[in-house]
């Protein structure tokens, strides 16, 4: 059935390819002598050519896979995507035991070249898996191989010599317990966002005047940089610790994680809220009128009809909260809250980049687990029909 | 039996429905017909208080709506509404158990009502239970919710407009299928539909309302033969003397001597004569065959026999 046309390969796939290409020429990785130097640059095609040139193999792969019609050249381009990110860590593993050596203090900086392949794999993954027409669960499932390959390199310690893992080495136990706070803060912080949007959500579809004060409010909220809002909470959290001593007993002061989980949860609230509201109030109006025609009381109705019906955009709500929340963290650190933010401010006082690289990692890495993981617990949970399904990638770019 | 006392229903300073008596007699289809805003839903949503009248008095059964428990009062009534209102997130299967859950049947009695309910409805269980709203067709959605509006066995059935987002040649099909369960079942039906056709064709008893007012309330001949206002002469047409032939079915009329007739054209056994008529004249064929839901010949009918039905004042 088959028959030749002249667009044999698309444009997007081929764009990203080629900037996948650009990136294996940049500076990849950076020798340094210690944390504070900048280092010299070490280009893969001088380093490891082999690696390069398996790299660039990859990109043409994946241009001429995702070009193809049909399901099943995406699908692989998909995992050509993911190979490129395996294909980075074990050439990274690689190139430390063979730049850096048995050095105490040596170490393989990450460079440009290094982020833009990790960059531009992510985006071709994505773009890929969307014109394969594959749900979540596919972007968990690879998302979770990604994590365990990296994490069983690193466990083997063969990236014992890239900058961010030495530096991770010298704070192992701070990192652990910085790493706990800053889950806790955002799972807390979503939790009551969670309880309060979803309550005021729900409750701004039956109340008119309530609606408007509270997304006024939110949105007034919103628009307030975390960095001020952290601020604003100081002075009347302090002031209430001053007058009555038990607050403080409580651990409740103008610093430290209270002012930082009342700053987050407030931001937390407005997506959940506005799609609790938007979910509700888009449940169809001749499914109530046959509801309660039926005989359902108020809490049936609710139990029965609503709340199924607006839990699967009610719940995106709170994946996009979510997603924020495990950023705004980072900020937090500045109030003393903790979290990884502590490594990036510390980093960027003594302007050690590698620092900085340690506490900005992992919270991208949780921030896109966490949205991985919601997405597919979302899609697993939604009865079929009410399953959004994503579009089958666009046009194809026929001549 | 339902009654309306006096009722009346304004919305801010519209009245919705002025002054109302009507009685809906047991096991009855009685079809309110009406211009759009004539008041004819109001009418009908104040028989389970969707609506509450702002006078007067609505009895179910010799009791009056306001005493009863509002939840009591709407599971005792089958309701079917314009676009169905099917829930969208539920099996056709849980649709249907929706009623009898919440009267809480045990497991079995429900598996087996909603079997036959779908049954009932012309719709295999095997096949339309596990499937969603969106995966039917308008007209079997429908089905589905007449089915939904029977599963508990309700003696009364409420329908507004329940037909009319179906096409043509699909409605005509519901309306038969619905009209050979109703003869069966024998609820206590108010319909609601603004179609003069599917009023006359379905009612037992007609009424006609005009701006909340009740105009005319009578079984079809009458309202067709004797409209009691020039208002009732135009809204039923100058086409009623066919109008009327719509209430006849085939079978009642035809001649069962089968295979005398040589005329490929043929009409189905429970078409109605008005359908047999028009096919007559497109054919130009005095006498044509009639065929049952196989196509096997079951005798025919002539142009004599549906004048004979259309002197003949009842069915």
């Amino acid at each position: 059935m088959s028959k030749p046309c002249g667009g044999r390969f698309r444009v997007a796939p081929t764009c990203i390819a080629a900037a996948g290409v650009c990136a294996v020429a940049m500076p990849f990785f950076s020798l340094r002598p210690n944390r504070i130097v900048s280092g010299s640059p070490v280009f893969l095609a001088v380093a490891a050519p082999v690696a390069a040139a398996f790299l660039a193999l990859l990109w043409v792969g994946f241009a001429v896979a995702a070009s193809r019609p049909g399901r099943r050249g995406p699908i692989v381009a998909c995992l050509l995507s993911l190979s490129v990110v395996a294909a980075v860590v074990v050439t990274a593993g690689g190139l430390g035991d063979r730049l850096v050596g048995s050095s105490a203090i040596a170490r393989l900086g990450l460079g440009s070249g290094f982020w833009l392949t990790g960059t531009i794999a992510y985006v071709a993954y994505v773009v890929a898996a969307r014109e394969a027409g594959l749900g979540p669960l596919f972007g968990a499932a690879g998302a979770a191989a990604l994590v365990v390959l990296a994490v069983g390199f690193f466990a083997f310690g063969r990236l014992d010599r890239l900058s961010v893992v030495r530096e991770w080495s010298v704070q192992r136990s701070v990192f652990a317990a910085e790493a706990g706070r800053h889950a806790s803060l955002a799972g807390w912080a979503v939790l009551s966002g969670g309880v309060l949007g979803g309550a005021i959500g729900a409750a701004s579809t039956r109340l008119k005047a309530l609606r408007s004060t509270a997304f006024f409010l939110l949105n007034v909220v919103q628009t307030i940089p975390s960095l001020a809002l952290f601020g604003f909470m100081i002075l009347p959290l302090a002031a209430l610790a001053e007058r009555f001593p038990v607050v403080r007993e409580w651990g409740i002061g103008g610093i430290g994680p209270a002012p930082a989980l009342i700053a987050l949860t407030l931001y937390a609230m407005l997506p959940i809220a506005r799609n609790t509201c938007t979910a509700l109030e888009g449940v169809p109006r001749a499914v109530l009128d046959a509801g309660r025609g039926m005989g359902m009381g108020k809490a049936e109705l609710f139990l029965r009809v609503e709340l199924p019906l607006a839990a699967p955009v009610a719940f995106a709500g709170v994946r996009i909260a979510v997603v924020q929340t495990v950023g705004n963290v980072a900020v937090a650190a500045l109030i003393g809250a903790g979290g990884f933010g502590v490594f990036i401010f510390q980093g960027l006082g003594q302007f050690a980049m590698d620092m900085v690289l340690l506490g900005t990692l992992p919270v991208i890495a949780m921030a896109l687990a966490a949205d991985a993981l919601l997405g597919a617990l979302i899609f697993v949970s939604t009865p079929k029909p009410l399953r959004v399904v994503e579009s089958r990638g666009g046009s194809r770019d026929q001549v | 039996m339902i009654r309306f006392e006096g009722v009346s229903r304004k919305f801010g300073e519209v009245l919705a429905v002025d002054g109302l008596d009507l009685e809906v007699f047991d096991r009855e289809l009685c079809v309110l017909v009406g211009p759009s805003g004539s008041g004819k839903s109001t009418v009908l949503r104040m028989v389970n208080r969707l609506v509450e009248p702002s006078e007067g008095l609505v009895f179910v059964d010799g009791r009056e709506v306001g005493s009863l428990k509002v939840e009591t009062l709407r599971l005792g009534i089958g309701y079917v509404i314009q676009g169905v209102g099917l829930f969208p997130h539920l099996t056709v299967a849980a649709n249907v158990a929706v009623v009898p859950e919440l009267l809480g049947w045990p497991k079995g009695r429900i598996a087996r009502r909603v079997g036959d309910m779908l049954e009932l409805v012309g719709l295999d269980p095997g096949r339309y239970g596990r499937r969603f709203p969106f995966e039917l067709s308008g007209g079997e959605a429908q089905r589905v919710g007449v089915a939904r509006a029977l599963a508990s066995d309700p003696p009364i059935l409420l329908m507004d407009e329940p037909f009319s987002a179906v096409d043509p040649v699909n409605r005509l099909r519901l309306q038969t299928e619905f009209l050979a369960i109703q003869r069966t079942l024998r609820k206590t039906v108010v319909f609601v539909t603004h179609d003069v056709d599917e009023a006359i064709r379905l009612a037992d008893r007609v009424a006609v309302l005009k701006s909340g007012r009740l105009i005319q309330y009578d079984v079809p001949e009458t309202l067709l033969e004797r409209p009691n206002s020039p208002f009732i002469a135009d809204f039923v047409g100058a086409d009623r003397a066919l109008k009327r032939l719509s209430r006849f079915t085939v079978r009642d009329w035809m001649q069962p001597t089968a295979g005398t007739t040589d005329a490929a054209i043929a009409v189905d056994l429970d078409a109605s004569l008005r359908d047999a008529l028009s096919t007559m004249l497109g054919s130009r064929a005095r006498t044509i065959r009639v065929h049952d839901r196989d196509h096997r010949p079951a005798g025919e009918i002539g142009l004599q026999d549906i004048e004979r039905a259309a002197e003949c004042g009842t069915r």
